[in-house]
């Protein structure tokens, strides 16, 4: 069964069907004239780039030189990069995403499943990272593979918009050699056939800091340069924020709208791993849709979460603790796990990749320790794994946070300029004066009237300096607060100062007044409550009782 | 067969309209100018004649379809074509150089590409020698200045004139004008600009050396012009369907095609006479007056209109070859649709209980906010929420401080690293923003301030897709 490309990408795509067909009436004929300009916005993971890029590769990837340039804008953060970058992507062949080898209809499909590969995952995650090395080699080795193979690349050089005005020009004529113009502008409208070319940048936003004038210039970019060139943008902001001062040409918008339920499900529904229960596996994703939807619209994140999750879900199966068919059972068992993934949701502590290790290692002793080595997709080889033992490897992530360790006197030198960061000055005497016969310890009913006399209740508490952040502080207040809280005597030989150098190049500290200045330096603490909590607990040292106004 | 063809070459002539790549059929309300112009320009071909002036007016009021109309009309009457290769007895009549203030962003740009330009027309060798500012500019001066009236006249178009005005020293204004005032080589110079105020931009010296001549054009100023304008661009002439009367070879096609000229053009007059495509024609125009913003809603159109039927275009021919305004419908209410909202509607609802948050300190007058203080009132909330939730329902999903609300959601603290996440996805989506521009220390206690309004928020809240009532009755708190 043959099917057309613009089925084909319907298939690969659930649920963006509409877009797809909005995109293509768009672009219409290869040689239809376009819009000049439109914007595609949406929120993250949506499929954006992801649809823009296949419907490109698959409605125009075959024509030499290519008819699109995608740039991105992160990657290309100057106006010449973009330019540079354009023009070699408008002169070369386009870019494969897999084999060539393979018969056309087999070829298509590759494209297609590879395009989904890397742009469904997260490029932040490591499973993509994998996935990506096997599946898609990068940027870089591939320009050097076609430098050795192939005729030198051209790479020509462009560096204001007015050469590549020129550019564009010469590259949209270039198909069509027997209508040599002359004058180079066309005042009226010339009926040439010319194929469109495509210019799409995504993460356009990034276009506002690197090249705002940029903008404007592109959005029409098909009047200056009088061809028929389209300019795409990919973002996850509004139009209006894209506006300048003059105004211009406005783009076509075109936004994305969020998945449904049954179309995350049946996304979700490709990662089905090798020689999984589909049923089972079905029943576990609409779960953790259900359990997690509303918390976390990112899509990436869930598939993220099931396949994190799923080898726990199975788990009890595996050893025969349950059934199959016993879904309460299972259920009870993964909910303890939801609770502790919402804690995590987002954060990715540690890596899939080193989580899936760590399992690995956990269960080495208790399984057999093989792994399927030919699985190569990493969800698979979790599943693979499934041993006891090392359902807390993920819950148990290091913090790293609480794990750094100080000398005995700078952990009170830190404590003090915490103390120094977020006390006011004019209870110095009250907290920490020795001579004192109270002690400096205000007891908490002191505290808050203290509060209350500060006027603090009115904002509803919320310009406390423990929601205001650290107020800078001079060293010498600082060190009065370490001397009263230290009950020994210092020794003579520890350099306090070398102690808060090395806490400021650490960025425990923030040094406030520039370097050159020796005297009567100031500083902020920049170490959050809770570190310094257990900083505290671990010399002893009671520190709520000397704050004030903390809850 | 021919009819399919028609409609092809209709709609890539309307598209290409639309897109102002090519011109209108007719000029709309703009006669007045488009004469001023035009005659301007004739002087300095027939007469050589240098003059200079400005035309003046809001962005899409057709500054520069007139001056393209001005040159094409040009071209027809003074006969340089694109095949000047052809006859090179030297017969040109007149040089058109246009420069955009975009695309030409300093005054050596500009003369490098009127170098090149001039280049072209194969008037001066200089163009690629010379390639400093300081040498370039005596030699074009001097190659300017030994001309004599009898010289073809040089038409220099400038559009965006305004941005010209900010390169320094205006050397190349200044330099232009002076041209045109000391009357050696016959020039016209054109700027064309939507500041309204471009004259006050240019230096006393560059003042003096313009003409001060300027024209003005205006958005269409009732609904009877703003509909003929649009009505216009719409209308497809004979020229569009490539008929061509000289050649009389293929008469039974012309035929049809000049049967589907007079029944396309019938519909488009059908179209405007419809109750609710003129009600979306009216908003756009009671909007921005801006006839893109009519060709925006006709480009979305053919985006809906070819959604239905994308893959055979015969197809469409034979089933709607004309414009129906019911498509137009659609792709009214597409274009009216707020995108931020939109983009809101897809937040979480961790996301959406930050906003709230955010609204109640706003509502207590605390404009800029960190996310400590925005984390504190969520906590507070949530407190509450859960002390009154736990004594009355029972507790959902397990310990960790989720409880479920009376409408069986979940609702749970989430810690303060998670919340710290989605408080910079709300950031990065620029529903927040720094309150100064460099603030140190860490990200937590950055001041932001909110870019929504407190009623946007609670419009949000309404439409978010799922918010449990609890939230819900939350933000609609005082």
């Amino acid at each position: 069964m043959e099917l057309t490309p613009q089925e084909q990408l319907h298939m690969a795509f659930p649920g963006r069907s509409r877009q797809i067909d909005q995109i293509l009436g768009f672009m219409g004929e290869p040689w239809a004239p376009t819009p000049p300009a439109m914007l595609i916005n949406g929120n993250s993971s949506l499929g954006k780039t992801a649809v823009v890029k296949s419907i490109l590769s698959t409605m125009l990837g075959h024509t030499t030189p290519s008819r699109y340039a995608f740039l991105d804008c992160v990657e290309c953060h100057t106006p010449r990069l973009i330019f540079e970058h354009a023009i070699y992507q408008l002169q070369n062949a386009p870019k494969k995403t897999r084999l060539t080898t393979c018969a056309e209809s087999q070829q298509e499909h590759g494209t297609l499943d590879g395009v989904k590969d890397s742009s469904w995952t997260t490029t932040k995650d490591a499973v993509q990272a994998q996935a990506s090395n096997t599946t898609r080699p990068g940027r870089e080795p591939r320009k050097r593979k076609r430098a050795v193979s192939h005729e030198q690349p051209i790479w020509s050089k462009c560096e204001n918009v007015n050469e590549f005005v020129e550019w564009c020009r010469k590259i949209c004529d270039s198909d069509t050699p027997q209508a040599q113009e002359t004058s180079g502008v066309t005042y009226g409208g010339s009926s040439r056939k010319q194929d469109t070319r495509y210019l799409i940048l995504d993460r356009a936003e990034r276009l506002r800091d690197t090249a705002p004038a940029l903008i404007p210039v592109l959005m029409r970019l098909q009047e200056l340069t009088g061809r028929n060139i389209c300019v795409i943008l990919i973002t996850t902001i509004v139009w209006e924020k894209f506006r300048s001062k003059t105004g211009g040409y406005e783009p076509i918008i075109l936004n994305f709208p969020q998945y449904s339920k049954a179309e995350t499900i049946a996304i979700l529904k490709r990662d089905l791993p090798v020689g999984g229960d589909e049923e089972l596996y079905m029943r576990f994703v609409d779960l953790v849709y259900d359990v997690f939807q509303r918390n976390c619209k990112d899509l990436n994140e869930i598939r993220h979460l099931v396949a994190l999750l799923y080898p726990l879900y199975i788990k009890p199966i595996k050893e025969g603790k349950a059934q199959r068919s016993e879904a309460l059972k299972l259920h009870k068992h993964i909910q303890a796990y939801f609770v502790e993934a919402m804690d995590k949701l987002y954060l990715r502590e540690i890596s899939s990749a080193e989580w899936s290790d760590r399992t690995l290692a956990s269960s080495a002793g208790s399984h057999s320790g093989k792994i399927d080595s030919t699985l190569g997709d990493s969800a698979s080889r979790r599943l693979a794994i499934g041993a006891p033992g090392s359902e807390r490897a993920m819950m148990t992530a290091v913090d790293v946070q609480n794990t750094f360790d100080l000398p005995y006197y700078t952990k009170f030198i830190l404590i003090a300029s915490f103390l120094a960061s977020y006390n006011p000055p004019r209870l110095d005497m009250r907290y920490f004066a020795k001579v004192s016969n109270q002690g400096g310890k205000m007891t908490k009913r002191a505290k808050q009237s203290a509060a209350k006399k500060h006027g603090h209740d009115q904002m509803g508490s919320k310009l406390r300096q423990q929601l205001l952040g650290p107020k800078t502080f001079p060293i010498e207040r600082m060190l009065a607060i370490f001397y009263s809280i230290l009950d020994e005597d210092v020794e003579e030989n520890i350099n306090v100062h070398t102690q808060i150098a090395s806490l400021v190049s650490l960025r425990l500290l923030q040094r406030v007044t520039p370097m050159d200045k020796l005297d009567s330096i100031k500083c902020k603490c920049s170490v959050s409550y809770d570190t310094i909590k257990t900083l505290a607990k671990s010399t002893k040292f009671e520190i709520d009782k000397y704050l004030y106004d903390f809850v | 067969m021919a009819t399919e063809e028609c409609v092809a070459l209709a709609k890539s002539a309307i598209l290409a309209r639309l897109a102002e790549r090519a011109l209108p059929p007719a000029l709309v309300g703009l006669e007045e100018q488009y004469k001023k112009v035009l005659s301007l320009m004739k002087r300095t071909i027939e007469m050589g004649e240098s003059n200079s002036c400005l035309l003046l007016g809001p962005r899409g009021t057709g500054k520069t379809m007139i001056v393209r109309q001005a040159l094409t009309e040009l071209e027809k009457q003074f006969r340089i074509s694109d095949n000047a290769m052809e006859q090179d007895d030297g017969r040109k009549d007149f040089m058109v150089i246009q420069l955009n203030g975009m695309v030409q962003t300093d005054d050596r740009m500009a003369l490098k590409e009127i170098m090149r330009q001039l280049s072209r027309e194969g008037e001066s060798e200089m163009g690629e020698t010379n390639t400093t500012f300081s040498d370039s500019l005596p030699s074009l001066l001097t190659f300017l200045k030994a001309g004599t009236r009898e010289q073809y006249p040089i038409i220099f178009i400038l559009d965006e004139f305004d941005l010209f005005a900010q390169h320094t020293k205006q050397s190349l204004l200044y330099n232009l004008f002076d041209v045109a005032q000391s009357a050696d080589w016959p020039i016209a110079v054109i700027g064309v600009t939507c500041r309204m105020d471009a004259l006050e931009l240019l230096e006393k010296r560059v003042k003096s050396r313009f003409s001060h001549r300027h024209y003005y054009t205006f958005p269409p100023s009732s609904y009877h012009d703003y509909v003929e304008v649009c009505q216009n661009a719409l209308y497809i002439t004979a020229k569009d369907l490539h008929i061509h009367r000289e050649d009389g070879s293929k008469e039974a096609d012309q035929e049809v095609k000049e049967v589907f000229i007079k029944d396309f053009n019938r519909r488009v007059n059908m179209l405007f006479e419809d109750g609710g495509f003129a009600k979306v024609v009216q908003r756009i125009f009671d909007l921005m007056k801006d006839v893109r913003g009519f060709y925006r809603l006709c480009e979305t159109t053919f985006l809906v209109v070819r959604v239905q039927q994308f893959g055979p275009v015969a197809e469409l021919s034979r089933t709607s070859p004309y414009l129906l305004p019911s498509q137009f419908y659609e792709s009214g209410l597409q274009q009216r649709v707020d995108n931020k909202t939109e983009l809101l509607k897809g937040i979480s609802l961790l996301e959406l209980s930050l906003l709230i948050a955010i609204k109640q300190l706003v509502e207590r007058d605390m404009t800029s906010f960190n996310f400590e203080m925005v984390y504190d009132e969520y906590k507070d909330f949530m407190d509450t929420a859960v002390v009154r939730g736990s004594s009355t329902s029972t507790l959902g999903l397990g310990s960790g401080g989720s409880m479920v609300s009376s409408d069986g959601v979940s609702l749970r603290l989430y810690k303060k690293a998670v919340a710290l996440k989605a408080f910079e996805h709300l950031a990065e989506a620029e529903l927040l923003r720094p309150a100064d521009a460099s603030s140190k220390g860490p990200k937590e206690y950055r001041m932001m301030r909110v870019m929504l309004d407190s009623s946007q928020i609670s419009d949000v809240v309404l439409k978010h897709r799922d918010c449990p009532t609890i939230i819900a009755r939350w933000a609609a708190r005082r």
